[in-house]
């Protein structure tokens, strides 16, 4: 019987039976789903970016005789890549590109896995408060740092009111104030965040029976912290590596804060230039080097992990850790770590609060206090007759704004994400896994300015059954969510591998499908990284203005946008006051939720 | 349920072919474990009878009832196959109670809640874990938690019981236990049972029958005591038996019917009738003669039949002795029950049971002088 | 494996060039090759009333795209006046607008019934009214009293100008009377400008240096007494300027308001002079600034920065579009109160029946040159180029 059974073998059984599969089973569809959503949403704008670099666009009639719009031309790239102006506007502002990159990656990685370390590993006092203050920065937009850079060091050279240190007699020089020494402090001071995040998570991860082996060994402290500590975080300080120098190449807002005046520029702010001035073509070709650049650290990346990575799951276990002892050293670093929180994080924000306060910047005496900018009445010898933020009919509207897109888009990326993290949690040893991983992580690359440059033409027109997005608030929304699927996969991805795969396949041999191994088990388990994924994205997006800004329409504004019209207007004051009320939404909806829910935005990195 | 049988199957994870043209076949109401080093493929057969696996190629069949044919791409839904898993790491899940846990599955089945009330209870009566069932899995020891995985695998009552490792994350004691439990168990519910391990003590006390994989070759599949009896080949005796066997490197021959083992520290001769290897007639070939330690007989004084040799060290434990030894430049482990005194360099005489002897070619590793 | 990466990249340019070479030829765009056939300028005759009643039938709206932040103050007191229309005004950047209706336009969406841009590139002009996308409507009546010169490329509401700054309290008197001024090692690193890399507005002022060259070599040698002698590199005596100037240390800002505040910020020791439009005159009563404006250079000041009216062409609210340009441009007699909110220090009527506000120096005073949208069009990719080649 069964020998017959054997030879009743047959084609067409086998391929319905392969279809069938293919098509019935759940995780197939949700990656092909997840394929189709990418390919849209990443790839296509991708090729169209491409694509527009090599058509001859209206405004070039004039530099390339007898063509018309649309035809096929390499002039941006040959303008770009080979000609008199290559020099100016590719090599110069890529070489001080990478210079920013590779110093704020190198500082930034030194201070955040530093931080990472005393804050995890030792018995450094005030550790609640510390870790708290250290990723404070992460929630203030880094141009409120570099206002608060220049009122600190601002020098005669511009002119207008002086700097606080002029202000009292010191006169800053010139390579202080602007330019990259100016421009990789106060990156660094907002991009560690990201190694701070990281490495802690990991250092959390190792149990610290692997140290004290090391001690019984022999070893003193800083061979441990060489020798075993470091190579086991060394693949999150690698993965932080790709997060720093990618956004520290592709950030807009600080080099151009502090670099154009001196007319120094980054490759980004010669981007953010070209697609100003409407020479779109060009500033996508640019976009499309800073993408290669990005996407060859991270091919560097993986060469140098390899391996490596599987050490990321190895502590996943954790266990005890016991802290190590500074001994001696103790106050001194307490004293150290408390005047770099005061420097890099109080500061900033006390100058930006202060400021608020200043009838006339600069100028710190009594009679200058002034509550105008928050509440005053227009009045036409102050800013033009501008009302004071809290009165300004546009301000709740914008509140509103801002409260919709962040929460919609987070709500929804992290969701995506977590779906995303599914896929490549389970899918690692399949192509669908490696795929999706890879996928998700161009949106990292593509400068937001680019980025939205090039969905602001996507969304314009109806496309099949997508309409026409443009001027609404789900554009917003789609440009916000698929910016953020690098980090809201990732959230995904950690909060998912922590979910065993037996705990479903124990559900599965029950017989529950997989809608209800999803309802029933990995839901309910993923809430906690659900949450705290969210939280990563929710303030992150709160910060966002590259991303949006050439999207937006006034009704749909948030406050980074009008935080940024005040400042186009040279209403500083205004400005800060609406910085000040972003952090104040950002640190109390963080706080609730750290209370309510214990939600922690390292274990989502 | 009838008999399952495993036809050709081989299982790949890429290049890694962890399955090697298996075949197998679980008779109704055995205890078969699956017993190897780790990473001998015996999981992997257990993942892929309870179909979290597919393989590449081969045949199940439960009942004479195709699970699954790889060459029609037919695979049978894990739930559709009537049996249950307990996970080496039980997969509880920590956010439903135990009752929860348990009853997981049934709520799936859509049992009604009273029927399904008294199948849970009386699973975690049978488990005798009945009082914890409001409990969450972090608040259990593992000795409990391991109580409570068995119990939901076996609350449905499955036609075929799949455990993998389940003792391997207990401590010493709790394993005897539930060794004792788990036998009890398939002896009052009489489902099959599969059981994968890599201690061979479990896989000796527990099973009716032992499959013995090496780097996903089914080497062996026989009762305990014929494995150890008479193991298939070098490895496998070498892996069961605890202490390990005795080896010994000799020289085969046969002459006028006889079958004569020539070692250093003395001869062997047997029956040609109990060689089970083609040979060419007075033709010498080298072979490995396999001696357990509880068949060598340790005397004071020399007797018939017996080889010399000297005592080397002597560790009593209590119940048993064990006795290094060593005759003509080969070292032997003995084991004599009870306390036994031998002073070191001591000279001895070995009695060994001819008829108990394996002898194993050496060449193709494979037994050839079975055990009487 | 290296063979296999190479055919995949190879297919990608393959793929992508094909794409660029077949796709998104545009039938609605024309090349500026053709730049002669300027558009005819129709005026056309109806009255305010049949506007407004035809406005109300065609649904009673506007959208409308603006440069400016005075916009809204234009369209309430247009709503107070003609009721039944809803306007709704998008303060938008020039480049903002652009990209917007371009896309719109493009998508087949109408929303924007008027535009409100500046054109000092003519890149509006060559690129959107040649193509039809924008339109100019021009009001018979109030044309009438608008010289003819200022109407060939748009309607003109009204226009500002680019003036060179200087502090009040440091210097008594206008501190430079000539562009050439402006290379002399005394104004070594007190130059403050906007990059005109990054601002087509500064971009475009030199671009009427450029084309001017022949005057600013009479005005070297008027300055110095001497024969202008070209660098290595240079073409013409414009280009010797942009050079010079360039290389005298320029500190950039990022906004005329931010010029302005360098300037005109009291109680400074040195201040620098800076490039910055005449509408910040304001912040001189606003901001308690000290600074005035240097009204006498030569060859000329600069161009006018003419704001043009526009609509937009499928516009679905015709009507009101035109009824709203009328209203800006202070409707028959000019009185109007839409055009009161542009009317400021500044600022110029172009009407010949609106007055200049007091404080203003009057037009006629201002050594400007005419602005002539296809040459300034044509020359500016070259004077672009000419500046970023200076950019070591």
């Amino acid at each position: 019987m069964i020998e017959n059974q054997q030879r009743s073998y047959s084609k067409s059984k086998r391929i319905k039976n392969i279809l069938k599969d293919v098509f019935t089973n759940p995780y197939n569809i949700i990656v092909f789903i997840s394929l189709v959503f990418l390919t849209y949403l990443i790839i296509v704008p991708l090729i169209s970016m491409i694509t527009s670099t090599f058509q001859v666009a209206q405004g070039e009639l004039r530099r390339i005789p007898g063509s018309q719009v649309g035809d096929f031309t390499l002039y941006y790239w040959q303008r770009l890549l080979a000609s008199e102006f290559s020099m100016s506007t590719l090599y110069k502002p890529l070489l001080n590109s990478l210079l920013i990159g590779v110093c704020v990656s190198v500082f930034s990685i030194t201070l955040g896995s530093g931080l990472a370390w005393f804050m995890v590993r030792t018995d450094l006092p005030f550790k609640k408060f510390f870790s708290f203050a250290v990723i404070i920065p992460y929630m203030i937009p880094s141009w409120c740092k570099s206002m608060a850079w220049l009122t600190v060091f601002r020098n005669e050279r511009v002119g207008g009111s002086a700097g606080f240190l002029s202000g009292i007699g010191i006169n800053t020089p010139d390579w202080l104030a602007y330019g990259p020494f100016a421009i990789i402090c106060v990156l660094t001071v907002h991009y560690y965040a990201y190694s701070y995040l990281l490495t802690s998570s990991a250092l959390r991860s190792i149990n610290s029976e692997l140290e004290e082996m090391g001690e019984i060994q022999g070893a003193g402290k800083a061979t441990i912290l060489r020798k075993i500590t470091l190579p086991l975080v060394m693949p999150a300080i690698l993965s932080s590596v790709i997060l720093t120098f990618s956004k520290s190449i592709g950030t807009f807002g600080v080099p151009a804060f502090l670099g154009m005046k001196i007319n120094y520029y980054t490759i980004s702010t010669m981007l953010y230039s070209n697609i100003k001035q409407q020479n779109t073509s060009l500033g996508f070709a640019i976009s499309i080097i800073l993408i290669t650049i990005a996407a060859m650290t991270v091919y560097i990346n993986q060469k140098i992990i390899g391996t490596r990575k599987s050490y990321e799951t190895i502590g996943g276990k954790g266990g005890r850790s016991t802290p190590l002892r500074l001994g001696k050293w103790r106050g001194l670093f307490t004293a150290l770590i408390t005047a770099f929180i005061g420097l890099a994080v109080i500061m900033p924000i006390a100058i930006l609060f202060l400021e608020t306060f200043l009838k006339k910047t600069g100028d710190y005496s009594l009679s200058n206090f002034t509550l105008h900018y928050w509440i005053g009445a227009s009045d036409p010898a102050i800013a033009e007759g501008e009302a004071g933020v809290l009165r300004n009919a546009r301000f709740w509207t914008n509140v509103k704004n801002t409260m919709i897109l962040v929460v919609v888009t987070s709500v929804i990326a992290t969701i995506i994400g977590q779906i995303l993290g599914y896929i490549s949690s389970r899918g690692r040893k399949k192509v669908s896994g490696k795929l999706i991983e890879q996928l998700v992580f161009i949106p990292y690359l593509i400068p937001s300015i680019a980025f939205s440059a090039i969905y602001l033409s996507m969304f314009s027109t109806r496309h099949g059954i997508v309409p026409a997005l443009y001027g609404s608030m789900a554009l917003m929304v789609v440009v916000s969510v698929v910016k953020h699927i690098p980090f809201a996969s990732r959230a995904g991805t950690s909060n998912m591998i922590q979910i065993g795969t037996e705990l479903e396949e124990a559900a599965n041999i029950e017989g529950a499908s997989f809608m209800k191994r999803m309802l029933k088990v990995v839901l309910p388990l993923s809430k906690g990284g659900f949450i705290s994924g969210l939280m990563l994205i929710f303030i992150s997006i709160m910060k966002e203005l590259d991303l949006i800004i050439l999207i937006i329409t006034p009704k749909l504004a948030t406050l980074p946008y009008m935080a940024f019209q005040y400042s186009n207007n040279n209403n500083n004051q205004m400005s800060d006051v609406v910085a000040v009320i972003m952090f104040s939404i950002v640190l109390v909806i963080y706080l609730i939720t750290n209370k309510v829910s214990g939600a922690d935005i390292s274990s989502s990195m | 349920m009838g008999k399952i049988v495993l036809k050709n199957i081989d299982k790949f994870y890429g290049s890694n072919h962890v399955l090697k043209n298996l075949n197998l076949e679980i008779e109704d109401g055995d205890f078969m474990t699956l017993l190897g080093p780790s990473g001998c493929g015996k999981t992997t057969t257990l993942r892929v009878l309870s179909g979290l696996e597919k393989p590449q190629n081969g045949y199940i069949y439960m009942d004479e009832k195709e699970i699954v044919n790889c060459d029609e791409a037919h695979y049978e839904a894990p739930s559709k196959r009537g049996l249950n898993l307990v996970f080496q790491s039980y997969a509880l899940w920590p956010h439903m109670t135990v009752f929860e846990n348990v009853a997981f599955g049934l709520t799936i089945k859509k049992i009604p809640k009273e029927e399904m009330k008294r199948m849970v209870e009386n699973a975690l009566e049978r488990m005798q874990i009945l009082q914890f069932k409001e409990r969450y899995p972090a608040e259990l020891s593992g000795g409990q938690q391991q109580r409570v995985a068995i119990a939901r695998a076996i609350v449905s009552a499955p036609k075929l019981l799949l455990l993998d490792e389940p003792l391997s994350n207990l401590d010493a004691k709790l394993r005897v236990d539930m060794r004792t439990e788990l036998k009890r168990l398939h002896h009052e519910m009489g489902t099959t049972i599969v059981y994968v391990t890599h201690d061979q003590i479990e896989a000796l006390t527990m099973s009716t029958k032992i499959a013995i994989f090496f780097e996903g070759v089914l080497t062996q599949v026989d009762t305990p005591l014929g494995i150890y009896n008479n193991p298939a080949d070098l490895r496998v005796a070498d892996f069961i038996g605890n202490p390990r066997i005795n080896f010994a490197e000799c020289t085969g021959r046969v002459k006028e019917s006889k079958f004569i083992v020539t070692s250093s520290f003395g001869e062997f001769v047997f029956d040609s009738s109990m060689l089970k290897k083609e040979g060419g007639e007075n033709k010498e070939f080298p072979c490995v003669i396999g001696l357990r330690p509880e068949q060598i007989e340790i005397k004071r004084k020399q007797e018939e039949g017996c080889f010399a040799a000297k005592v080397y060290t002597s560790q009593p434990a209590g119940s048993e002795t064990l006795i290094t030894l060593k005759a003509g430049g080969v070292t032997f482990l003995a084991k004599e029950i009870g306390i036994a005194n031998y002073k070191e360099n001591e000279k001895v005489w070995l009695y060994i049971d001819p008829n108990k002897v394996n002898v194993f070619d050496q060449e193709s590793k494979k037994l050839i002088k079975y055990s009487v | 494996m290296l063979k296999k990466n190479i055919v995949a990249m190879g297919l990608i340019f393959m793929l992508v060039t094909s794409l660029a070479g077949c796709g998104g030829k545009d039938k609605n765009t024309k090349t500026s090759d053709s730049s002669n056939d300027s558009i005819k300028q129709e005026m056309s005759d109806e009255d305010a009333e049949t506007l407004y009643q035809q406005a109300i039938k065609e649904g009673g709206k506007l959208n409308v795209y603006s440069i400016s932040s005075r916009m809204p103050k234009a369209a309430e007191s247009f709503m107070e006046k003609y009721p039944e229309i809803k306007v709704e005004v998008y303060d938008l950047k020039q480049n903002e607008v652009l990209e917007k209706i371009s896309r719109e336009y493009k998508a087949d969406i109408h929303t924007c019934d008027v535009a409100h841009l500046k054109d000092e590139d003519g890149s509006v002009w060559n690129e959107y009214v040649k193509n039809n996308i924008l339109k100019i409507y021009y009001p018979k009546d109030i044309c009438e009293n608008i010289d003819s010169s200022y109407l060939e490329t748009g309607m003109p509401l009204y226009t500002e100008m680019y003036f060179w700054y200087y502090n009040t309290e440091v210097y008594d008197k206008a501190p430079i009377d000539s562009w050439w001024d402006l290379t002399r090692e005394e104004w070594r690193g007190k130059l403050i400008t906007r990059n005109p890399q990054d601002d087509s507005t500064y971009m475009a002022l030199f671009t009427n240096l450029w084309l001017a060259s022949d005057e600013l070599e009479a005005s070297y040698k008027e300055e110095f007494g001497e024969d202008l002698v070209l660098s290595k590199g240079c073409k013409n005596a414009a280009e010797e300027f942009m050079y010079r100037f360039c290389n005298n240390d320029l500190i950039y800002a990022a906004s005329s308001d931010e010029i302005c505040e360098a300037v005109g910020t009291k109680g400074q020791d040195s201040a620098p002079i800076g490039l910055a439009a005449s509408s910040k005159m304001r912040k001189v009563e606003s901001d308690g600034y000290v600074m005035n404006t240097i009204e006498n250079i030569k060859p000329f000041i600069g161009n006018l920065q003419i704001n043009y009216l526009y609509t937009v062409d499928k516009s679905e609210h015709e009507s009101a579009a035109k009824l709203f340009v009328r209203w800006l441009m202070g409707e028959k007699d000019g009185k109007g109160k839409g055009f009161e909110p542009f009317n400021t220090l500044g600022g110029w009527a172009l009407r010949k029946d609106v007055e200049t506000l007091e404080g203003n120096t009057p037009l006629t005073d201002i050594n400007y040159v005419r602005y002539k949208a296809d040459e300034v069009y044509n020359a500016y990719v070259n004077v672009e180029d000419f500046w970023i080649s200076l950019q070591k």
